[in-house]
């Protein structure tokens, strides 16, 4: 027996533990695969604690998420799809707490993305690919300039950006450097890595 | 070289960040928590926000957690601050979720707590979280996550303009936000039940190791080892 024995019999054990709790996860895991997106939405709620202001997207519900208890003070409890998870820029005037403005920009993670797709005044500015994590679909984006995409596509994303910050990029700009220039109209601080939902 | 990497790795680790504020809870009796004062490091707990009567904070003294003073309690719930002097604006306010409940009945961390009117905050259960601010008494939702397992450490961070939430303390954080509408330091607090919601319930949900770490006025940093 070598001076290194215990050591080396030690990595085994924590190697073919490893090994079980991978295998235990990847068994265990949701079927469905993550998608996230950059959305742009309109605005609801009065501002009340039951009626907060948000973005009209954290009233979806994520069709391809399992179903779950959404409120167990009746019986039987009712059950249904949870909300999208989301993240959204919401800057409000100081002096009352109501939103300086009438949009916002939001990441979006979820199963089943589509119904985003039908969602009243909301729209889609990039969507992931299925399970592909926020750093990668933002260097994606980093690499997708608007030439790179169909016409009316590109023509939509100039629309939207000359109505909402009043500039129309030109074809070498990049996905992400729109999403930041929608960022920055809403705060000056903003860069795309400062907003994540997982 | 190999005892080098592995002193480095063994080096490696997180700045030490003071700890403002802490406590365990630990009570000899049943004790109210705006009575009770912090175990280890903090002044006490003042009252923000009382939502009925019906459910306070309270610390059994068998178990010793952060817990609602009735489980059947509904449209009820309050919300305390933190109190001690804060350093600086920006710190981490983390605790342990150790009751195991869904739907409305849920509990609440708070930061840079002005006043009741002025707060970020996020209320949260088994089912996930939602980040708020409130300014001037109106609540804006900032993001929501899903899903949060029995006993996970949770964080609220508010450093400069970034607010973030942390599901599980692994340094990846579920919700991070761009937000500069409540900049002063404020105190952290925490809270249960009805303190967004109105018709959130007081039963299940609790709270242990309540802990504010100081963030200095920059954002978290790491501890580097260079070895020859």
């Amino acid at each position: 027996m070598d001076r290194w024995f215990w050591l080396r019999r030690w990595n085994t054990r924590v190697t073919i533990s490893l090994c079980a709790v991978g295998l235990w996860g990847l068994l265990t895991a949701p079927c469905g695969a993550t998608q996230r997106a950059y959305v742009i939405s309109a605005i609801t709620g009065t501002g009340s604690g039951d009626d907060p202001q948000r973005p009209m997207i954290a009233d979806l519900r994520d069709p391809g998420a399992a179903d779950r208890v959404l409120n167990d003070d009746v019986d039987p409890p009712v059950m249904g799809k949870p909300p999208y998870r989301w993240v959204s820029l919401m800057p409000v005037n100081p002096a009352d707490g109501k939103m300086l403005h009438t949009w916002t920009l939001c990441v979006v993670s979820g199963e089943d993305l589509s119904a985003l797709q039908s969602a009243q005044g909301v729209w889609i500015l990039a969507t992931s690919q299925a399970n592909e994590d926020l750093p990668n679909f933002r260097q994606r984006l980093q690499m997708t300039t608007l030439a790179d995409l169909p016409a009316a596509r590109r023509n939509r994303i100039k629309q939207e950006c000359q109505d909402r910050v009043g500039l129309t990029p030109a074809n070498d700009v990049t996905l992400l450097q729109i999403v930041r220039l929608l960022g920055r109209k809403l705060h000056l601080d903003f860069e795309p890595e400062r907003l994540s939902a997982q | 070289m190999r005892w080098c990497l592995l002193l480095g790795l063994l080096l490696w680790g997180p700045a030490v960040q003071a700890a403002v504020f802490e406590d365990h809870f630990a009570e000899g009796a049943d004790t109210n928590v705006s009575a009770h004062t912090p175990d280890t490091t903090g002044t006490s707990w003042t009252q923000i926000q009382q939502i009925n009567t019906t459910c306070v904070a309270k610390i059994f003294g068998a178990s010793d957690q952060f817990a609602p003073s009735s489980t059947t309690a509904t449209s009820a719930g309050e919300l305390l601050s933190a109190d001690i002097t804060y350093p600086s604006a920006n710190y981490e306010v983390n605790a342990k979720k150790v009751g195991t409940d869904i739907s409305d009945d849920t509990v609440f961390l708070a930061a840079r707590i002005q006043d009741a009117d002025n707060m970020y905050g996020a209320r949260f259960n088994d089912d996930g979280a939602t980040l708020y601010k409130r300014v001037s008494s109106t609540w804006t939702s900032l993001g929501t996550s899903l899903d949060i397992a029995q006993n996970n450490q949770v964080e609220l961070t508010v450093n400069g303009t970034t607010i973030a939430w942390d599901d599980d303390d692994d340094g990846t954080d579920e919700i991070s936000v761009t937000d500069s509408d409540i900049s002063a330091a404020g105190k952290a607090g925490a809270g249960m039940a009805a303190v967004a919601v109105s018709t959130d319930d007081c039963s299940n949900e609790k709270l242990d190791d309540f802990i504010v770490t100081d963030l200095g006025g920059g954002a978290a940093s790491h501890r580097i080892f260079l070895v020859n």
